[in-house]
């Protein structure tokens, strides 16, 4: 699978200590501050306020939010210069990360959205996305569950109109 | 959250259930062709798969990020890349057709590394005059003109320019700018559209000024933009500079009307050294100048690169500037009516001839000799001088080139006054046109029918002229057999004539107009040209037809039309004391059926021995003329089958001794025999050319200027 939002996350900011991370349906994840700062919006959080101990995240479930925060900690330790770990080794993992079941995924990008994980997010987007590639429109509907309101004219419109790509 | 109805979450219906960003985010993931398959899942995803900001986000990745792992800077996807070609990218649909094109192009580049490193972000697209958006199927021309659109790689400003051959519809824009980066003309310059190579077919482009000139590298200065606008590999270039009201006209999305000049000059040989000796004149404010103020209010002014060559100073480019500024609108017969108008404006009343294509302005034909002719450097520098401190007296006037320019730009004939303007129906003839294509004009056909031939018996009644039975008539039909033509034939004199005329290189000669018909590329009219000399004056001739201007062809007649005359010569050569067989009007025609040329392979070797010295002199100065010292003209290369009088073949033969600057071959001329020299006639202008000597004028010159017998009506100047 082609990942290239799999680029390492953004440099850690230099923050000590840990914070609490409370997700909607109030599980509670203790986590090193620069692990939670891998999040953007979590980062922001804590340079407008260094001293609060916990953060409340309405938007992600506990299931999601504890995948967040693995996918953080990793990139946080592969990232650095020492670790010792490969592009390709940083690849295998993140291709195993996103192993997951189509509802979990679909939250892991809502919550990469949310919290603001590029990376994540462009890694769950490549993920849906190369499970559209090789489908027909049917298998697409019954791989997503969605329902066809196009007509038949609609649909020889664009066929129609697509035609020139196939040339 | 877009709603896909139902609870998104268990139902797993992703896309649908995602904002939107998130959803073109995933499909910037696809290729297009996923993306459009996914078009046809829901409307919802046809919704997405079709978005303006997807298809932008596919043109970011699979059109720059090239760029980026070649080392370029990465490019900003233009937003406003929705303004080239008038072309309104407010629909996916339009971004796709973008993306189409470009895609469509990509296939055709061998190598795709080839056509993205050099050029930087910039796409190559067909001329939207021939290329309808969106089918792609519209081709009245018959020919991809690929165009070379550059965004600005700093600053991210568009411009917009009108294509310099294609009359385009109101609104219709086309839009490039500097990079200063590396060539694109190496890209466009051969085919099927790209092929860097000096030898492939021309097409016409529009280019960021400075990518493939290396002396761009300080050009243009900070603020000021230019363009080079030409073929790639005709020696000449036009150089529109930027203009302030550039930017009124992009905030107001209309065509700029450039204040531009010419321009500059190149090798004919494109090679690694090709643009050494490259002029330009531009147009714009001058380093730490006070410019006057130019056209529209705004400041201008000419400065020329390449001055140390010359050794001049600043009044001389105010003299060029005088003389080569124009406006540049898009169509070669408005440059010349600016170019006239904004002679009378500065005071000038007789400007220096402003030949119909741009190549032929006397300043760059000058400086052509200047900086190529090197052992005629120094004669043609002072005549050069001559020229600038006095224009009047150095340079040959026609009669009023002022009304000459103004009716070659209607694209009639530029006769002396007085002559009756030919005033003749034209027929338009249907399309499609067999042969109808800007590449591929077929009436290079060798027209050469003696004095008896369109345009060139003034006495003949107009109406015997143009009627169908008409010895004109009959002969181009005769010329045209080998065509197969479609449609009704119209011919109609188009261009002026002069009868002398000086070369680049300074020197006097004699020519009769020739004629050739031609079909125009864009309307497929045939229409019957007469051109002359070593000036091509039909290049930027517009078709009387449709008023499309046909440069390429006639710039390839031009080279032609030397050959045949050498192939007259040669068959001269052979049978020198063959009578004059065309001299009475009407029996030209069957004259020339009858006679018998025999073909270059049978030159008398009796004849060839005698004037073997001169022959060979004539033949190397000749040569040198067309092709560069150490070109040897083959003898082969030379001929060119046609009808062609004996009498004309000798004047050929005196026109080629003139070119050449050498003595004629005597014997040759049945004057010399008789002793008979009239010294206001050929004989004694030519001697007296020969001599360098003064020739003489006459009123009645211009008046005869349409007997080949008549050396023409000009002073020399006395510096050929």
């Amino acid at each position: 699978m082609a990942t290239p939002a799999a680029a390492a996350a953004a440099p850690a900011p230099q923050l000590e200590g840990d914070i609490k991370l409370v997700s909607e349906d109030a599980h509670e994840f203790v986590t090193p501050k620069n692990v939670a700062a891998q999040c953007k919006m979590i980062k922001t959080m804590l340079e407008v306020s260094e001293e609060q101990e916990f953060i409340n995240l309405p938007n992600v479930k506990g299931k999601e939010l504890e995948k967040v925060i693995e996918y953080c900690r990793y990139h946080v330790q592969a990232d650095k210069p020492d670790s010792g770990v490969s592009d390709n080794d940083k690849k295998t993992w993140d291709e195993n990360f996103v192993k997951v079941d189509k509802e979990t995924l679909f939250n892991l990008i809502m919550a990469a959205n949310y919290l603001d994980v590029k990376s994540l997010l462009d890694l769950t987007c490549a993920t849906v996305a190369n499970m559209l590639k090789n489908k027909t429109p049917e298998e697409i509907r019954r791989e997503f569950n969605i329902k066809n309101d196009l007509t038949p004219e609609e649909e020889e419109e664009i066929k129609r109109e697509s035609a020139w790509l196939y040339q | 959250m877009l709603g896909g109805g139902g609870d998104l979450r268990t139902q797993h219906q992703f896309i649908v259930g995602f904002p939107s960003e998130i959803s073109e985010l995933v499909f910037s993931f696809v290729a297009p062709q996923v993306a459009l398959t996914c078009a046809n899942v829901s409307r919802h995803f046809k919704e997405i798969c079709l978005s303006n900001t997807l298809w932008r986000h596919h043109f970011r990745r699979d059109f720059y990020e090239p760029l980026d792992e070649l080392g370029q800077p990465p490019a900003v996807l233009p937003e406003s890349l929705a303004c080239f070609t008038g072309f309104q990218a407010t629909t996916s649909r339009d971004w796709l057709h973008i993306y189409a094109e470009a895609t469509r192009f990509a296939r055709q580049v061998d190598d795709m590394r080839t056509f993205w490193a050099p050029k930087g972000p910039s796409w190559l697209l067909d001329c939207p005059a021939c290329l309808h958006f969106p089918d792609g199927q519209t081709r009245p021309l018959g020919v991809k003109l690929p165009l070379i659109i550059t965004s600005r790689d700093r600053g991210g400003q568009w411009v917009h320019v009108k294509h310099p051959r294609i009359k385009l519809p109101p609104g219709e824009l086309f839009v490039t700018s500097h990079t200063h980066r590396t060539t694109p003309l190496t890209a466009v310059a051969g085919g099927p559209l790209i092929r860097p190579s000096a030898s492939g077919p021309y097409y016409p482009c529009v280019m960021p000024h400075g990518a493939s000139y290396r002396y761009a590298r300080t050009w243009p200065p900070p603020g000021t933009y230019s363009w080079s606008v030409g073929w790639s590999s005709v020696p000449w270039r036009a150089q529109l500079e930027g203009h302030p009201l550039h930017k009124d006209a992009l905030a107001e999305n209309r065509p700029v009307h450039f204040p531009a000049t010419v321009h500059g000059w190149q090798s004919e040989a494109l090679d690694e050294n090709a643009f050494r000796g490259f002029v330009e004149f531009r147009v714009g404010p001058a380093p730490g100048s006070a410019a006057p103020d130019g056209p529209n209010g705004h400041p201008w002014h000419v400065y020329v690169e390449g001055l140390a060559q010359l050794g001049e100073t600043g009044e001389v480019w105010e003299r060029l500037r005088a003389a080569l500024s124009v406006v540049m609108e898009g169509c070669p017969h408005d440059v010349q009516a600016r170019y006239t108008e904004l002679c009378a404006a500065e005071g000038i009343t007789r400007p220096p001839p402003l030949a119909a294509e741009l190549d032929q302005l006397p300043g760059t034909l000058w400086l052509r000799g200047l900086l190529h002719e090197e052992p005629r450097q120094a004669a043609l520098a002072a005549a050069w001088r001559r020229y600038l401190q006095d224009p009047d007296q150095a340079q040959p006037q026609p009669q009023d080139p002022v009304a000459g320019l103004q009716a070659a730009s209607k694209g009639l004939a530029v006769e002396s006054p007085g002559a009756p303007e030919p005033e003749r129906p034209l027929v338009k003839p249907p399309l499609p046109y067999p042969g109808c294509g800007a590449a591929r004009v077929v009436g290079l056909l060798d027209v050469l029918l003696g004095r008896s031939g369109l345009g060139a018996a003034p006495d003949q009644p107009p109406d015997e002229q143009w009627s169908p039975t008409s010895p004109a008539q009959r002969a181009l039909r005769q010329a045209l057999g080998e065509v197969q033509l479609g449609g009704p034939v119209t011919v109609r004199p188009s261009v002026a004539t002069y009868v002398t005329r000086r070369d680049q290189f300074g020197c006097f000669y004699w020519q009769q107009p020739t004629r050739r018909l031609f079909q125009c590329p864009c309307c497929g009219a045939f229409v019957l040209r007469l051109t002359l000399g070593a000036a091509p004056t039909a290049l930027w001739d517009p078709c009387p037809v449709c008023d499309w201007a046909v440069p390429e062809a006639l710039w390839t007649a031009f080279v032609d039309r030397r050959m045949a005359q050498w192939g007259a010569l040669m068959r001269l050569e052979a049978a020198p004391q063959e009578p004059a067989a065309a001299g009475a009007e009407g029996g030209a025609v069957e004259a020339v059926e009858e006679a018998e040329m025999p073909p270059v392979d049978r030159i008398d070797p009796d004849l060839a021995a005698r004037h073997a010295p001169e022959l060979a002199e004539a033949r190397s100065r000749f040569a040198r003329s067309m092709g560069g010292p150490g070109r040897p003209m083959p003898l082969a290369e030379l001929f060119l089958p046609g009808p062609v009088d004996p009498e004309t073949a000798r004047q050929l033969l005196r026109w080629c001794c003139m070119q050449a600057q050498g003595p004629m071959p005597s014997g040759t001329d049945p004057a010399d025999a008789a002793g008979a020299v009239d010294p206001r006639g050929w004989e004694g202008w030519a001697k007296a050319a020969l001599a360098g000597g003064q020739y003489p004028q006459d009123s009645q010159d211009s008046q005869d200027s349409q007997d080949p017998q008549d050396p023409g009506a000009w002073d020399d100047g006395g510096d050929a």
